[in-house]
């Protein structure tokens, strides 16, 4: 569900294109009031189940991203499981992956640097630190997504 | 010692009756040799004297033919009367020189034959004389002539002269009959005299033609009849070179009488027989009037026949008779020796020991296993006393034990075995032996001597000893040790057998051992004696029996075949361990074992709910409480005006709550992991370093409180680090949280024990009641309000660290005195390691079965 593509006085910013993998409408609310609240301007790709996404990654069916988002806790195929994939997809090589989860757990963190994710964030539990460490999250995360790449891949889409 | 010996008296005067046999025959030979030289010259004197007797008888009836014819002549004048007297003329000249020669060797009578030659011729002219005279001077000359007394005296002179010789040569016969007759009187004296020396030597029973053998007796036909042949025909020319003695037709058949006898004594009934026979033959053509014939015509010689006929006979059932008489005793003596002889090959080949004593105690026979056991030579011991060579002891007390054959001379009856008994050899060497002893009585009862046997038991005590053992081992044995024979029939039941079938071996010998099989199951017991009989072994063979009681049992079945001496098999022997025991313990184990399966199967169900219930408390309920906490405060964010103060505060409790909410599950999946969160191997920790991190990480803390955290070098072990920072951070916090009046007072110490590490947390803080010290350890229990911090998971963690290692946790503490934490490891810790091991493979368990989960 993408809204406002682009923040009012704020134009300059290029559209990030934003793959996400989570069931949670909830937890994407959120994320999107995190990426606003770091004005960052994004395209939403949604996918609510691993399995879903997995096979439209395969596909190709969807534009290359800037960076990915996955949950771990997914339905019917878990999150390392997409991961995995995206890390085997060629044309997603270079694409910074992050890990949203609300688990802190060591194993799923020594797990997700073992794929090679580039951002493991955990969902804090208060609105505000959500907010804070969400957004620094994805931007740190596009920081690392080629600026020049990512206009391409602009260019090419529109 | 019995047997005869060369130069045994026995022997010798065997030999010198032959001698003296031999002597006296040959002194016979020699005096009858010289009375037969003797008498023969006797004989020839004899003859040659009645020559001359013979020859001066013709001469004289020659001459007085001659002067008959002479005279007759004169008278008459005839010639024909002349015929005397040339007939005698003829002849004298001859019988003259006869008699000359016959007289010729005697120089005596040579005068007398010159005497008598002149007087003859004296005579012979005369008669010429007269004859011519008559003739030619006529009868009265010559007549004249005749009458003159020189004529007469002539031939009366010539007569002298030949009675002289007459009488001369008839002294010389006298002599001759004198000599013949002391002859024979030499030969009878000599012949009695052999025949008494003969007669004494067999009297005194030194009889040089008795056989020693009763073979001897046997001789063969030929040998018995040739000699009674042989006999006769001696007879025969014994007789006629007797002629001359006794006359040619005088006792024809007396000296038969001997070969009969000989016949008989030599040859026996038959032999005599025939002798009798050949003796008549011989007697009767040879000797018997008239000789040349069978023929006997006189009537002593018939009555003779008859007597050698009916004494010969009379002799032959003599001699049978006591030729049988002899056989038999020489039978008996033989058997009597053969037994002898007998007895002691059999006692000197006996294999025991055997010594023999006279009456006296003495030995007079010992055999080689006695003397070799002894360690004696039998001169060494013969005529000893039976004391001094056979020294026997009690073998347990060691003290002198009189022998048996002495107790027997003292007693009198048989002495059986005695036990212990040991024979002191002469060199010293100990044996032991069973002995016995047994008088040797005479026909009458008397006590002769005795007969000792012993043997050497070495051997037997030996095996003896062994096969104690081996009944001992047997009977001792828990397992049941039997036997049977081909038949299955009981013959050996051990202890173990009755303890393990309740039967008792009186009840179960001799009977069929098929009683055992159980009904259940087919009786097995032919089929092992099947195997048995082809010399297999059944081992282990499992079954189960019955016993006394009616129960079954268990049991395992070695079976193996029982050989002879001759590796024939016998029997069976069977060793049968009753293992009901271990078959209910084994199923017990089986049951236990699929119990503890099921448990573990459960448990780890058990555990995987629990990861599952941890995992589900990390995320999936943080996730909706992180969603309760996130859209409170957006309510009140975004919608400001339209909520009043309360509405804040209701918010703000709603966050405190889920924060509360996520602390305890953060804390509950902490302790979860414990027990799980393993994919690393256990590695070396050391606990200094542990000890650091947690300063580090409570830094705050002990700079706040200003406490003092000491501690002893630590030591190395065996785990993950994370559980012992967990395990040091949890009891120091506790220390800091619960603190006294006083700034705390940290220390850390640990003790070495036997097998593990004693781990101590001491501090001054407020101390525990008795009566929590159980409590503090459970699950999210709290002594204290929300005024001190914390879930109250910090020392169940603790405890769950501390027995995930295999140790134990417990508190020593006094209220107000502060409060000591101990904690113990196991030195070595491959207990834990397996023990991680375990839940590690359920963690991965977990992680294998998470993707399937929603």
């Amino acid at each position: 569900m993408p809204r406002d593509r682009e923040v009012p006085g704020k134009e300059v910013k290029p559209v990030a294109r934003i793959l996400l993998i989570d069931d949670n409408t909830a937890d994407v609310l959120l994320l999107e009031k995190a990426l606003q609240a770091h004005d960052i301007s994004y395209e939403l790709i949604r996918y609510l189940d691993g399995e879903n996404a997995m096979r439209a990654l395969a596909q190709g069916h969807t534009a290359v991203p800037d960076v990915i988002l996955v949950d771990l806790n997914l339905p019917r195929r878990d999150g390392f499981d997409v991961l995995s994939a995206v890390r085997k997809t060629p044309r997603l090589a270079g694409v910074p992956v992050g890990v949203l989860t609300s688990s802190n757990a060591a194993k799923d963190r020594n797990r997700a640097a073992l794929i090679g994710v580039e951002k493991y964030i955990c969902k804090p539990p208060t609105l505000d630190e959500f907010i804070n460490e969400v957004g620094r999250g994805v931007q740190e995360l596009l920081l690392m997504s080629a600026p020049g790449d990512a206009s391409a891949e602009n260019s090419r889409l529109s | 010692m019995l047997r005869d010996t060369p130069g045994s008296p026995r022997r010798l005067s065997y030999t010198v009756t032959l001698g003296v046999a031999a002597i006296v025959l040959l002194g016979m030979v020699g005096v009858s040799y010289h009375e037969w030289r003797q008498y023969s010259r006797a004989n020839a004197d004899a003859a040659r004297t009645r020559e001359i007797h013979d020859s001066v008888d013709a001469l004289l009836f020659s001459l007085i033919d001659a002067e008959t014819g002479q005279r007759g002549f004169l008278l008459t004048g005839e010639d024909r009367y002349l015929e005397p007297y040339n007939r005698a003329i003829q002849e004298i000249p001859g019988e003259l020189a006869h008699l000359k020669g016959l007289l010729a060797t005697r120089p005596d009578e040579s005068e007398n034959v010159a005497r008598l030659e002149s007087l003859v011729d004296q005579k012979l002219t005369e008669l010429r004389q007269t004859i011519d005279l008559r003739r030619t001077n006529g009868v009265q000359q010559a007549l004249s002539l005749v009458l003159s007394s020189h004529d007469k005296r002539v031939m009366d002179e010539i007569r002298a002269l030949g009675s002289e010789i007459h009488g001369r040569e008839s002294s010389t016969e006298g002599q001759a009959s004198a000599g013949e007759k002391a002859a024979a009187g030499a030969t009878l004296l000599a012949t009695i005299a052999g025949s008494l020396v003969l007669f004494f030597l067999f009297a005194f029973r030194l009889d040089p033609f008795a056989s020693p053998q009763p073979q001897a007796w046997r001789r063969s036909w030929p040998l018995r009849y040739g000699a009674a042949v042989l006999a006769v025909v001696a007879i025969t020319l014994l007789r006629a070179a007797l002629t001359p003695l006794i006359g040619r037709t005088n006792l024809p058949f007396t000296l038969f009488f001997c070969a009969v006898a000989f016949a008989a004594w030599f040859g026996g009934f038959r032999p005599a027989v025939l002798s009798i026979a050949l003796s008549l033959l011989a007697g009767s053509y040879f000797f018997a009037e008239p000789a040349g014939s069978f023929r006997v015509n006189g009537r002593d010689d018939q009555v003779a026949m008859l007597m050698i006929i009916v004494v010969g006979f009379g002799m032959a059932l003599l001699s049978r008779a006591q030729r049988s008489a002899v056989d038999h005793a020489m039978s008996a003596e033989n058997s009597e020796r053969n037994l002898r002889q007998r007895f002691e090959t059999t006692l000197a080949s006996i294999g025991d020991a055997v010594i023999v004593t006279d009456a006296a105690g003495r030995v007079t026979f010992a055999n080689k296993i006695a003397l070799s056991l002894m360690r004696r030579t039998e001169s060494e011991i013969a005529g000893k006393s039976l004391d001094e060579a056979f020294r026997i002891i009690n073998e347990l007390t060691r003290v002198p034990v009189e022998s048996p054959a002495a107790r027997v001379l003292r007693e009198g009856g048989i002495v059986g075995l005695a036990n212990h008994t040991v024979l002191i050899a002469s060199d010293g060497t100990e044996v032991p032996i069973d002995d016995s002893a047994a008088p040797i009585r005479a026909a009458d009862g008397s006590v002769q001597g005795t007969v000792m046997v012993f043997r050497d038991v070495t051997a037997r005590r030996r095996a003896e000893a062994t096969s104690r053992l081996l009944a001992s081992i047997v009977e001792s044995s828990d397992d049941a040790i039997t036997s049977v024979d081909l038949n299955g029939v009981v013959t050996s039941w051990n202890k173990g057998a009755e303890r393990t079938f309740g039967y008792l071996a009186g009840e179960m010998i001799g009977r069929p051992i098929s009683s055992l099989a159980a009904p259940e199951t087919a009786d097995d017991f032919p089929r092992i004696l099947e195997e048995i009989k082809k010399g297999e072994r059944t081992e282990y063979y499992e079954t189960v029996r019955r016993t006394k009681r009616g129960e079954l049992i268990n049991v395992l079945v070695t079976a193996s075949p029982v050989r002879d001496a001759t590796e024939r098999i016998v029997g069976v022997s069977r060793i049968t361990r009753d293992i009901t025991e271990r078959v209910r313990a084994a199923e017990r184990v089986a049951q236990l074992n699929a119990d503890l399966q099921n448990t573990v199967q459960s448990l780890a169900l058990a555990n995987r709910d629990l990861e599952r219930f941890a995992f589900v408390a990390s995320h999936d309920l943080q996730e909706p409480l992180r969603m309760i906490t996130a859209y409170a405060q957006l309510l009140v964010k975004n919608y400001p005006a339209q909520g009043d103060q309360e509405a804040t505060t209701f918010v703000g409790n709603i966050v405190d709550g889920t924060r509360r909410m996520r602390e305890l599950l953060g804390d509950l999946l902490a302790y979860s992991e414990i027990g799980a969160r393993l994919e690393d191997p256990p590695e070396a920790v050391d606990l200094n370093q542990v000890m650091e991190s947690v300063r580090q990480n409570l830094k705050a803390s002990i700079d706040e409180n200003r406490a003092l955290v000491i501690s002893d070098r630590l030591p190395t072990v065996r785990g993950h680090q994370s559980h012992f920072i967990q395990l040091f951070q949890n009891l120091i916090g506790n220390a800091l949280k619960y603190k006294g009046d006083d700034p705390p007072r940290i220390q850390v110490t640990v003790q070495e024990a036997d097998s593990h590490l004693r781990f101590a947390v001491s501090d001054n803080g407020i101390g525990i009641a008795p009566e929590d010290r159980e409590k503090i350890f459970e699950v999210f229990r709290r002594l204290h309000g929300k005024d001190v911090a914390g879930t109250g998971i910090g020392l169940a963690i603790c405890q769950r660290v501390v027995e995930r290692y295999a140790g134990r946790i417990w508190v020593e503490s006094q209220v107000g005195q502060g409060s000591m934490f101990v904690f113990t490891l196991p030195k070595t810790l491959p207990l834990a390691a397996q023990a991680s091991q375990g839940v590690e493979r359920l963690a991965r368990l977990r992680v294998q079965g998470q993707p399937g989960q929603n």
